[in-house]
C-alpha cells in the first residue's frame, strides 16, 4: 500500500499482499515478459521453455499465432505474417518508406493499416497481440490476474509512439504502471545487480532501434543525464545491407517470399560471425536463386561501418549534452542483442578506452529491470530506488512563418511543465488552436507533429487583451498534456485534442468493445465490479491516511471526508454503479487537501533527516 | 508549493549554494513525492505527486544553475526593469564575436576559451559579491546582463571546439 509505506518505511508486504506485476520488454524483434518471484526477478518461459518470444504475428482467416509458430509461418506465409511492427506504431504513411517492408501497407485514419486476411490491422493492435500473449503466460505461471506491467520503449521514441504502445497495452487488457526507457531499464539491472555508483553509458542496440543513455547512479538515484539515439536504426539495418550484398552480382527479385528468405540468411550471417571468423553461403532460395557467397568479419564490418559511425555520432552528442567526457565514464553497458555484433563492441570499446561491461545476459537485461520497477511501482518491495528520466525530444509550438518554438527543451528531467502566454488577434475571439510538434529542427515541417489543441471558451475580449496561459505538462512516462487558463478572468478554456497520429480514444473504446464476446463478459456487471473495486480501494486508502494524519486537518476537513466517506461506503452494497462513481469522484475531491497536507509533511520529513545529519558533523 | 525555492530545499538565500548538499537534499524529497512512489495509489494522489514533483524539478533546475540562480534571488528582492548594459561592455563582446569568426584552429580556438573563461569566473565573483555581500540588486541585475552575455559566447566557443574536433 503506498501511502502505509510513506510514514513506515520498511513494512514488507506480507504473502497475501503480494500484487503480481510484471515487466516488458517488446522488442523490435523479440520481446520478453519477467516479473520478481521470490524476491529474484525472473524471465518468464512458455510452454516450449522459450524464454525469448519472437515479436511475430500470424493471422489466419479466425485466429492468429503469435512467437516461434508464427515466425515459421513466415516463409510460406508472408502476407499475413507480421514482424517488426514496432517499427510502424505511431507513424502514418508520410512517415514510413513502404517499399521496405515486405507487408502491403495502406492509409488508415491517422495511422497505418496493415493487410491481413483478418481485413486491415493497425500496428496497435499487432502489438496488442503481442502484449496479450505475453499476459496470458504470465497470468498462467503466476497464477491470477496481473496487477500492472511496466512496459519498455526506446528512450528515443516520441510521443505518438509512446501513445500507441499505452494504446496496445490498453487493448490488450493490461494496466500500466509505467512505460520506461530501456536504457534505463538495463541501468536499474545493473544498478542493482553490481550496487555501484558512478556515471554510466547505456548502449541499446536493438532489432530496430538505437538509444545511448548517460545515466549518474548515486544512493539509489539513478538520473539520466542525457538520452540520444536513432528509433530507426537497429540490427534488422545490418541484415539489410548484408542482404543486398549477398544478392548483389545475381538477379533482383522484389518478391516478398524472396526477401524474407534473404533477410533470415543475412541474419544468420551475421549472427555465425559472432562465433567464427568466417562464413560460407551456399543457399537455395528458390528453384533459380543460389546465393554462393563467403565473408568474414573484416568484411562484413566494411559493409556495416556507417551504420556504426551512426551509433558513435549519438554517443557523443549525448555526452556533450550531459557535460561530461568520455573518460570520465564509469561504465559502459551494452544492451540488445545486436551487441553482441564483434565490431560493434570493439568499435565502442576503442572510443571509450576500456573494456565493456556485459556480463548481465544482452537480451534479458532490459526485461529484468523492468519487472524490478515493476515489483517496486505495485508496492512490493522498499521504495529505496527512484529513477530519474528525461524527455529525449524537445516540444515546441508553431508560431507564425512555420517556426518552432521551443518550450520543453530535450533532456529535461521528468516530470516537466512549461508555461507558455498567448494573446487574441481578433476582437471578441474566443478560440485558438495551437500546434504542438516534437524534434529538434527550426522549421515545423522538419519536426513531428504531435496534435493540434484547440482552446475554447476563451472569454470575448478586444485583439490583445486576452492573456491565455497554456501550461505543457510532461508526465513520467514521457507523455504531454496541456491545459489553459485565461489569466485577467481565471476562466479556464476547454480543450480538444486532435492527435497527428494514432487511434482516438473512441476508437480504441470500439475495439476494445468487439474484443469482449457476449459469452466472456456482460459490459454492465464488469462495468459494476470495476467501480465496487475502485471506490472499495478508495475506501480503505481514505481510512488509513485518516488513522494516520487526521492531525493535519483542521475539524471541518476532517468532517467533511468522514461524511462523503460513509456515504461511499453505505453505497457500496447497492447496485448502483452511477450512484457508486459518484460518491467516489466526491471523496476522491474532498480527500484531495488531506493527500496535499501529507505530501508537504513528507517533504519536510525528508528533510528534517538530513539537518539532523549534518548537525552531527 | 508556498514555499520558495530555498525553502524547499532548506538552504540559505544566497547565490553561493552548495550544490552537493542540494543535489542530496533533491534526491531525498523526490524518492518520497515522485509519482513512482504513488503508482498503486489513487488518481488524485497521482495528480498531487505530479504537481509537487514538477514544481521540486523546476526548483531544483533554478538552483542548480548560476544565470537561473542569480534571476530568481533578483526576483525575490526587486521588482524593476534591468538598466542597460554599458557601451564599453558591448563593444567588448561584439570585439570577441568578430574574433571567434575568424577562428578556423584549434590551438587559436583553445587560447580564447581559456580568456572567456576567465571572464566568466570574474563576473561571476563579481555578482556574487554583489548578492550575498552588498545585496545591490540594481547593480546585480547589470552584472547579471553581463554574465548572461559571456556565457552565450562561451556555449559558441564550445560548440565550435566539436565542429573542429569532428573534422
Amino acid at each position: 500500500m503506498a501511502l502505509l509505506q510513506i510514514s513506515e518505511p520498511g513494512k514488507a508486504t506480507l504473502p497475501h499482499e503480494h500484487r503480481r506485476a510484471v515487466g516488458i520488454d517488446l522488442g523490435t524483434t523479440n520481446s520478453l515478459i519477467a516479473s520478481v518471484i521470490s524476491s529474484q526477478a525472473t524471465v518468464i518461459e512458455n510452454s516450449y521453455n522459450e524464454k525469448i518470444i519472437p515479436s511475430v504475428v500470424n493471422y489466419s482467416k479466425k485466429s492468429s499465432l503469435v512467437g516461434t509458430s508464427a515466425k515459421e509461418n513466415q516463409i510460406i506465409d508472408p502476407k499475413n505474417t507480421v514482424s517488426s511492427v514496432k517499427r510502424l506504431v505511431g507513424k502514418n504513411m508520410d512517415d514510413i518508406n513502404p517499399a521496405s517492408f515486405s507487408l502491403t501497407l495502406k492509409n488508415y485514419e491517422n495511422t497505418i493499416g496493415i493487410e491481413t486476411i483478418q481485413g486491415l490491422k493497425t500496428p496497435v493492435e499487432v502489438s496488442s497481440e503481442i502484449l496479450k500473449y505475453l499476459k496470458n503466460l504470465a497470468e498462467g505461471r503466476l497464477g491470477g490476474e496481473l496487477m500492472g506491467a511496466v512496459i519498455t520503449v526506446p528512450a528515443y521514441f516520441d510521443d505518438a509512439q509512446r501513445q500507441a504502445t499505452k494504446d496496445a497495452a490498453k487493448l490488450a487488457g493490461l494496466n500500466v504502471l509505467r512505460l520506461i526507457n530501456e536504457p534505463t531499464a538495463a541501468a536499474v539491472a545493473y544498478g542493482l545487480e553490481q550496487e555501484i555508483e558512478g556515471n554510466f553509458v547505456i548502449y541499446d542496440l536493438g532489432g530496430g532501434t538505437f538509444d545511448v543513455s548517460v545515466l549518474r547512479l548515486s544512493k539509489g538515484l539513478f538520473e539520466v543525464l542525457s538520452t540520444h539515439g536513432n528509433a530507426q536504426l537497429g540490427g534488422d539495418d545490418y541484415d539489410q545491407i548484408l542482404a543486398e550484398w549477398l544478392v548483389k552480382d545475381d538477379l533482383n527479385n522484389n518478391e516478398p517470399q524472396v526477401k524474407e528468405s534473404l533477410l533470415k540468411i543475412a541474419r544468420n550471417v551475421k549472427e555465425s560471425l559472432t562465433n567464427k571468423d568466417l562464413v560460407h553461403v551456399d543457399e537455395e532460395i528458390t528453384s533459380t536463386i543460389r546465393i554462393q557467397k563467403k565473408i568474414d568479419r573484416t568484411q562484413f564490418s566494411q559493409l556495416t561501418k556507417s551504420l556504426t559511425e551512426k551509433t558513435l555520432t549519438s554517443v557523443k552528442q549525448a555526452l556533450r549534452d550531459a557535460e561530461i567526457d568520455a573518460g570520465d565514464i564509469d561504465g559502459i553497458v551494452m544492451v540488445g542483442g545486436s551487441t553482441r555484433m564483434p565490431s560493434v563492441q570493439k568499435s565502442v570499446q576503442e572510443f571509450f578506452n576500456q573494456p565493456l561491461l556485459n556480463n548481465l545476459n544482452p537480451d534479458e537485461v532490459v526485461a529484468i529491470g523492468a519487472a524490478i520497477q515493476a515489483n517496486m511501482l505495485a508496492g512490493n518491495a522498499n521504495d529505496d530506488i527512484l529513477l530519474l528520466d528525461v524527455i529525449p525530444l524537445s516540444l515546441g509550438i508553431e508560431t507564425i512563418g512555420e517556426i518552432v518554438e521551443r518550450i520543453i527543451p530535450r533532456n529535461s528531467t521528468l516530470p516537466i511543465a512549461m508555461a507558455q502566454e498567448f494573446t487574441t488577434y481578433k476582437d471578441g475571439q474566443t478560440a485558438m488552436i495551437i500546434h504542438v510538434v516534437q524534434g529538434e529542427r527550426d522549421l515545423v515541417k522538419d519536426c513531428r507533429s504531435l496534435g493540434k489543441f484547440t482552446l475554447k471558451g476563451i472569454p470575448p475580449m478586444v485583439a490583445g487583451a486576452a492573456k491565455i496561459r497554456v501550461t505543457f505538462q510532461v508526465d513520467t512516462d514521457g507523455l504531454m498534456s496541456v491545459t489553459a487558463k485565461e489569466l485577467s478572468t481565471s476562466v479556464e478554456s476547454s480543450i480538444e485534442v486532435k492527435p497527428s497520429y494514432g487511434l482516438s480514444e473512441d476508437q480504441i473504446k470500439l475495439m476494445l468493445e468487439s474484443s469482449y464476446t457476449s459469452a466472456e463478459e456482460d459490459k454492465e456487471s464488469r462495468a459494476l465490479a470495476e467501480a465496487k473495486t475502485d471506490a472499495s480501494q478508495l475506501v480503505e486508502m481514505t481510512n488509513n491516511a485518516l488513522n494516520s494524519d487526521k492531525a493535519l486537518l483542521t475539524p471541518n476537513e476532517k468532517k467533511l471526508i468522514e461524511e462523503d466517506l460513509d456515504l461511499l461506503n453505505k453505497s457500496l452494497v447497492t447496485n448502483d454503479r452511477v450512484l457508486i462513481h459518484q460518491l467516489t469522484e466526491k471523496l476522491n475531491s474532498t480527500s484531495g487537501v488531506l493527500a496535499s497536507k501529507r505530501m508537504d509533511q513528507s517533504i519536510k520529513k525528508a528533510l528534517s533527516g538530513k539537518n539532523i545529519n549534518s548537525l552531527e558533523l | 508549493m508556498s514555499l520558495n525555492y530555498y525553502e524547499i530545499f532548506n538552504l540559505p538565500v544566497e547565490f553561493n549554494v552548495d550544490l552537493k548538499s542540494l543535489h542530496e537534499r533533491y534526491g531525498e524529497i523526490q524518492k518520497s513525492i515522485h509519482p513512482d512512489r504513488f503508482a498503486a495509489a489513487t488518481k488524485l494522489e497521482q495528480q498531487h505527486s505530479l504537481v509537487k514533483s514538477t514544481q521540486v524539478n523546476e526548483a531544483y533546475q533554478t538552483l542548480k544553475n548560476n544565470l537561473l540562480r542569480a534571476k530568481y534571488l533578483i526576483e525575490l528582492n526587486y521588482k524593476n526593469d534591468p538598466l542597460p548594459l554599458s557601451s564599453d561592455f558591448l563593444m567588448q563582446q561584439m570585439e570577441w564575436e568578430e574574433e571567434l569568426e575568424e577562428i578556423k584552429e584549434i590551438e587559436p580556438l583553445i587560447v580564447f576559451k581559456e580568456n572567456i573563461k576567465m571572464n566568466v569566473q570574474k563576473e561571476t565573483l563579481k555578482l556574487s559579491k554583489l548578492l550575498d555581500q552588498d545585496r545591490n540588486w540594481e547593480d546585480a541585475q547589470i552584472s547579471l546582463g553581463e554574465l548572461k552575455f559571456l556565457s552565450n559566447l562561451l556555449t559558441k566557443t564550445t560548440e565550435l571546439s566539436h565542429t573542429l574536433s569532428d573534422n
